[in-house]
């Protein structure tokens, strides 16, 4: 029995390294090649650590191409999504959760049947409507669809965390003369800051990672984020491996921060989207 | 307003699906020529079919490495925390950071894999394995493999630490084994946990688009397109009427594998007010 538990233990440490070399080693990897000179990364056989490291091709990328552009208008992009998706978010899920109106359950199904719809098959609409309105190429049209995409999501999370909060903290507020609105900003979101936390990371990754809608409706440096700004290296008659590798790893940087950062909320975050929704 | 918002695309949509098109603009009622268009296309078929294998086929692994993961999570004690920061960064990180990583790792000439396989003497000349049709498959099902496993690790985690820990040592008086537990209850419990997953998961793998534009480009030939790609290669040429039926096609598609685990499975919804 006590030889069963050992071997046990280390069969999970064994399969622990395992997993956490299966997911760190592509980002790892790609911030390597990063380091490596140009000569060097295309050697045979390949080395593993850079022999002489370089921030060259880390520079390359902000001086060269206009990464600097797609960085900034991701960073636009993402905040303003965030703050009008939990914006309304918020206010909605406040609505659903603590008020009952004539259609509201037909409402909220339809909020939540909006999210079984996939992204891709709404590039014609919102490419018609952007056209319409002459905002392609502008980061308006990618704030809209990105709210769009994430406010379903939102709603349900934060609905949830609504739900399970009690209704004797809201009526004792109205007693003291808060409007209910009041009674939101006041009592409510200091006590459930932690879970707007997550809708905030959730919904900023979300905004910074997106590439469909971002490489149909922008091809200007200036409207450009930086997912599609990725791509732009193969449409080069040469991939640039190394300069490509320097802005992947950087465009991960600030999620990986994030992660290290906040993951304990963006897993309630996450979990409680998926299990609720 | 939310009404608006919601109806308004997916009307505009229908709509647009039956209409032809000419320069962008909605010409005349045709019906469902543009359906019958897009079922003729033989890259739609091609698509159509992959984008089957790719989902499902990807959805299985994940679900076997996920309850893997989450196991190994659920038992790895102090070390819970950042044991699960480093395996919810892959999901963190964009897909198309992830492809590019990937793309390098597996380029044919110069790739980390094709050295070691050739170091550990398991393959003799440099396999190709974005340049044909089964590996660029195989390639784009490791890589949202790699992806998306976390989350449906996450949710079976949630699911497995919601299972009481009595049910466990009673059934360990009553003398169930490893396997018994597991299969009498761990795998009953943990039924909602697990459908979820696979339902959110093939929703998004479905839609996937960054994997195949970024990794294979959607070759060679159509052989690893998605639906999703072939709807922004369309975009591109204006065929405004083969894609809103597309859309549509997509849609349903969508609507049918949720019904099918719906039933499958049958978990209680209605009770939740699910999806």
């Amino acid at each position: 029995m006590k030889k069963n538990i050992v071997v046990m233990k280390i069969v999970i440490v064994l399969f622990g390294i395992v997993v956490m070399i299966w997911s760190l080693s592509p980002i790892v990897w790609i911030f390597l090649t990063g380091l490596k000179e140009n000569k060097e990364i295309y050697v045979w056989p390949p080395t593993w650590l850079p022999s002489a490291p370089t921030m060259r091709n880390f520079i390359d990328v902000f001086v060269k191409r206009p990464f600097p552009y797609y960085f900034r208008n991701s960073a636009i992009v993402a905040i303003s999504t965030v703050i009008v998706s939990c914006g309304l978010s918020i206010l909605a899920g406040y609505g659903f959760s603590k008020f009952r109106f004539k259609g509201s359950a037909l409402c909220f199904i339809l909020v939540l049947l909006s999210r079984t719809v996939p992204p891709p098959s709404l590039l014609i609409p919102f490419y018609t409507i952007g056209k319409y309105f002459g905002i392609i190429n502008t980061h308006f049209i990618l704030v809209m669809s990105y709210v769009y995409i994430s406010l379903p999501l939102n709603i349900w999370i934060v609905k949830g965390f609504f739900d399970s909060f009690p209704d004797e903290l809201i009526d004792a507020a109205e007693v003291d003369g808060c409007s209910r609105l009041r009674a939101l900003g006041k009592i409510i979101l200091p006590n459930l800051l932690p879970a707007f936390v997550a809708i905030a990371i959730i919904t900023f990754v979300l905004g910074w990672n997106e590439l469909l809608y971002g490489v149909v409706f922008t091809t200007t440096p200036a409207a450009r984020t930086i997912s599609p700004g990725l791509t732009d290296f193969f449409g080069d008659f040469h991939i640039y491996w190394g300069q490509l590798s320097a802005a992947a790893f950087l465009s991960m940087i600030p999620i990986i921060i994030f992660t290290i950062l906040f993951s304990k909320y963006m897993i309630k975050g996450l979990v409680a989207g998926a299990i609720k929704g | 307003m939310i009404f608006a918002i919601v109806i308004f695309p997916l009307g505009y949509l229908v709509v647009s699906s039956i209409y032809g098109w000419s320069f962008g603009r909605m010409a005349e009622f045709v019906g469902l020529k543009n359906y019958i268009n897009v079922f003729q296309d033989p890259d739609f078929l091609t698509v159509f079919k992959n984008t089957l294998v790719f989902s499902l086929v990807s959805s299985c692994i994940e679900l076997l490495l996920g309850l893997g993961i989450a196991s190994l999570l659920d038992r790895s004690g102090k070390f819970e925390g950042t044991l699960r920061i480093i395996v919810v960064m892959p999901f963190m990180v964009s897909m198309v950071a992830g492809s590019v990583s990937f793309k390098w790792i597996l380029n044919a000439e110069f790739g980390i894999v094709n050295y070691s396989l050739i170091k550990l003497g398991l393959i003799r000349s440099l396999v190709n394995w974005l340049g044909s049709p089964m590996l660029g498959m195989l390639a784009c099902i490791t890589v949202i493999t790699w992806h998306t496993t976390p989350f449906v690790a996450l949710i079976l985690l949630a699911g497995l630490k919601s299972i009481p820990r009595d049910l466990y040592e009673v059934s360990e008086l009553d003398g169930a084994g490893m396997y018994q537990k597991f299969l009498f209850i761990t795998l009953p419990l943990l039924k909602p946990a697990i459908f979820v997953s696979l339902l959110i998961r093939t929703m998004y793998s479905l839609r996937n688009f960054p994997i195949p534009y970024v990794l294979t480009g959607g070759g060679p030939g159509n052989s690893t397109k998605l639906m999703a790609m072939l709807l922004q290669e369309k975009k591109i040429q204006l065929l405004f009427g083969y894609n809103s039926a597309l859309s549509i096609i997509m849609v349903i598609v969508t609507l049918i594998i949720v019904w099918a685990y719906v039933k499958g499975l049958r978990v209680e919804l209605i009770g939740k007010g699910k999806i």
